[in-house]
């Protein structure tokens, strides 16, 4: 095993029955990290944490945790502690004996037990809990104390499914930070699984984009979001706009392609390969691109006309139709002075400017 | 709905109640009001308010024994049916496997053939095998129903046990039995515990398949039965049903009790 990837699932496939849950799956996740699995509900996220955990074993492929291959060895042997989504927490015992469950076999004083328990109290910022019974607490509570009860132990990876999807949004945006902070304090590589990309992009290293069972970008937040490699990801992660082009030439990292009504621009390649000729798609976030109420001499600009514009106080959303293309492009602009031209004021002309770098290309048929 | 909503009327339906009530257990309350009458008779009008029936209960040394043939046969009964009612639940709801419905409505069988169909099938066996009549034969005859009663009961305490408080175990550290133990027995318990007390009492009272299967040691409703015919026997045994029909309440009271309060703690483990 390379010293890098503490955890290497190695083509690792899971079916039940004829469903095919995990399709050849291969990430390496470096001790210490924050990884997430991302990608919409039933993509296979869970199936691959609980075969993490043992709770599942592959159909095929192999997992490396810590360099020891996991096919055999099961659950309550393995140095992973999963939050459940449920965060299943055991309903007849109370906080100090859920958090302290794992303890069992370490035969502590009791005096020893407590402070144990009482340091994970202060850990999760709920000291003076002992007794509280488990149907006492919050949504969030049980959060903290699935949490507490699952870091007691000193795992070495620490696995959580959706463990904030039953928050409400304040309360998780203030989790996820915690989250993070205590990610960073405790050092425990951890493996998240979320449907949220926002989520996802706010607190991970690294991000698995799954689809269908299958992982179909592996990058750090801003790797995603800046240089998606496929549609897929382009438009899970953030918005996108989608304009079909022609490559005319691709050398030296950068590609000339002709977006039609757009022109002809170059834009950068990352590790991609085209061919002269070759069909494809420039994309472009909508923060990218410049909403101009005159023409700017020398710049990439195309005039267009605004369809609908929503102001959102800090920025405002625009749909700027095009002639020639056929979906309005969506701009997004910060309202740095005012609310921007066009909003209150539809079906004004306007320019768009973008810079070449912020353009992306894709293949057409992916 | 108008304000007078507000104050409870007894309408057709609390009528209905009442005379359910009424024909439910008006006649079981003679027991209890016999049981204490001063007169070997049966009938009204009542006499003085005694308790020597209750003395000479304790005192009938065949009364007594056949009390104690069917606690006899009742605890390893509910013991027993209760085991196997709790491992097939689990394996029922815990395990995916092929014929589960036809198996399930195969064990929940007993609970709806009548008794004296089972009663002669299990006689013509037993004879056929040479086995002699005994109280083993009674209880043998009474786990079927009563294995099925406390699959029932378990079956609806697991299937609403949520699974990842098991897998929560296990991830921590725990194997499978300790898992059972510190998990999975505390939640079931109160199911458990209503199981016991069920079908200790389904078995304690069973008459047909015992009066089939007894040898010559009879459980208490045979003795009662066989004592109707004499009519000086009778107020006795009329106490000792008095006190039992006490008892059964409280035990049925209890295992109500018990079912409830399992379903208020597994409530509570959902978020
Ligand atoms: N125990 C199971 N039996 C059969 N199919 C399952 C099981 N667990 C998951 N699946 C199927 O596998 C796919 C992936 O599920 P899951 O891993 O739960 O997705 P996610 O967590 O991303 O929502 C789904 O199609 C789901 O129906
Ligand atoms: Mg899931």
């Amino acid at each position: 095993m390379a010293n890098e990837s503490f955890i290497s699932i190695q083509d690792v496939s899971k079916d039940f029955g004829v469903v095919r849950a995990v399709d050849r799956v291969s990430i390496d996740i470096a001790q210490g990290e924050f990884f997430s699995l991302l990608g919409p509900s039933g993509c296979g996220k869970t199936t691959l944490l609980r075969m993490l955990a043992g709770f599942e074993f592959p159909t095929s492929g192999e997992i490396f945790i810590d360099g020891q291959p996991m096919s055999s060895v099961p659950t309550n042997h393995r140095p992973v502690s999963m939050v459940f989504q449920n965060y299943a927490i055991f309903p007849h015992l109370n906080v100090s004996q859920n958090i302290g469950y794992s303890l069992r076999k370490d035969r502590l004083s009791k005096a020893d037990f407590n402070a144990k328990v009482g340091e994970m109290l202060d850990l999760i910022k709920l000291p003076g809990y002992e007794k509280r019974a488990s149907h006492e607490l919050s949504g969030g509570e049980r959060q903290r104390v699935a949490l507490a009860r699952a870091l007691v132990r000193r795992p070495k990876v620490l696995l959580l499914d959706e463990p904030l999807g039953a928050l409400d949004k304040q309360l998780r945006e203030q989790m996820q930070l915690e989250l993070r902070a205590l990610q960073k304090s405790v050092g425990i590589t951890f493996v998240f699984v979320t449907h949220d990309q926002e989520e996802a992009l706010t607190m991970s290293d690294r991000i698995a984009v799954m689809s269908k069972g299958r992982y179909l970008q592996i990058d750090t937040p801003t790797q995603l979001y800046e240089s998606p490699t496929s549609r897929t990801v382009a438009d899970f992660i953030g918005t996108m706009n989608f304009f079909e082009a022609q490559v005319k030439d691709a050398q030296n990292g950068r590609a000339h392609i002709d977006v039609g009504p757009l022109g002809s621009l170059s834009a950068p390649l990352r590790q991609q390969k085209f061919a002269a000729g070759q069909r494809v798609l420039a994309a472009i976030r909508p923060e990218k691109i410049a909403l101009l109420a005159e023409p700017k001499p020398g710049a990439n600009q195309v005039k267009g006309q605004v369809d609908t514009a929503a102001y959102l106080g800090d920025r405002s959303h625009f749909y700027v139709r095009i002639e020639g293309i056929e979906r309005p492009v969506a701009v997004s602009a910060q309202n740095m002075q005012t609310a921007g031209p066009g909003v209150g004021d539809p079906d004004r002309q306007v320019w768009l400017s973008w810079a070449e770098d912020a353009v992306v290309i894709l293949n057409a048929d992916d | 709905m108008t304000l007078s909503g507000k104050a409870p009327k007894i309408g057709g339906l609390g009528l209905y109640a009442v005379f359910y009530l009424a024909f439910i257990y008006g006649p079981v309350l003679f027991l209890p009001l016999f049981s204490l009458n001063d007169s070997t008779f049966i009938s009204f009008p009542l006499k003085e308010f005694t308790f020597k029936w209750y003395v000479e209960a304790f005192q009938s040394e065949r009364l007594m024994a056949s009390l104690f043939n069917s606690v006899k046969v009742g605890v390893p009964v509910a013991i027993i049916s209760t085991i196997l009612g709790t491992l097939a639940a689990k394996a029922i709801t815990r395990y995916r496997m092929p014929g589960k419905t036809p198996m399930m409505s195969f064990l929940m069988a007993p609970l709806v053939v009548p008794g004296i169909i089972v009663g002669i099938a299990l006689l013509i066996i037993i004879n056929r095998v040479g086995i002699d009549l005994s109280l083993w034969t009674i209880g043998i005859a009474h786990l079927p129903a009563c294995t099925a009663f406390s699959l029932w009961i378990m079956i609806s305490r697991l299937e609403g046990f949520d699974r990842s408080l098991e897998e929560a175990s296990l991830n921590l550290g725990e194997n499978a039995w300790m898992t059972f133990w510190r998990v999975t027995f505390p939640l079931i318990l109160p199911g458990v515990i209503a199981s016991l007390l069920l079908t200790f009492t389904i078995s304690f009272d069973e008459f047909i398949l015992a009066f089939f299967l007894a040898g010559n040691e009879p459980t208490l409703p045979i003795f009662m039965w066989s004592q109707l015919r004499f009519p000086a026997q009778l107020p006795p045994v009329l106490a000792l049903g008095s006190l039992i029909l006490i008892a059964s309440f409280v035990l049925v009271y209890f295992a109500e009790w018990f079912r409830r309060r399992g379903t208020h703690l597994e409530s509570s483990s959902g978020v």
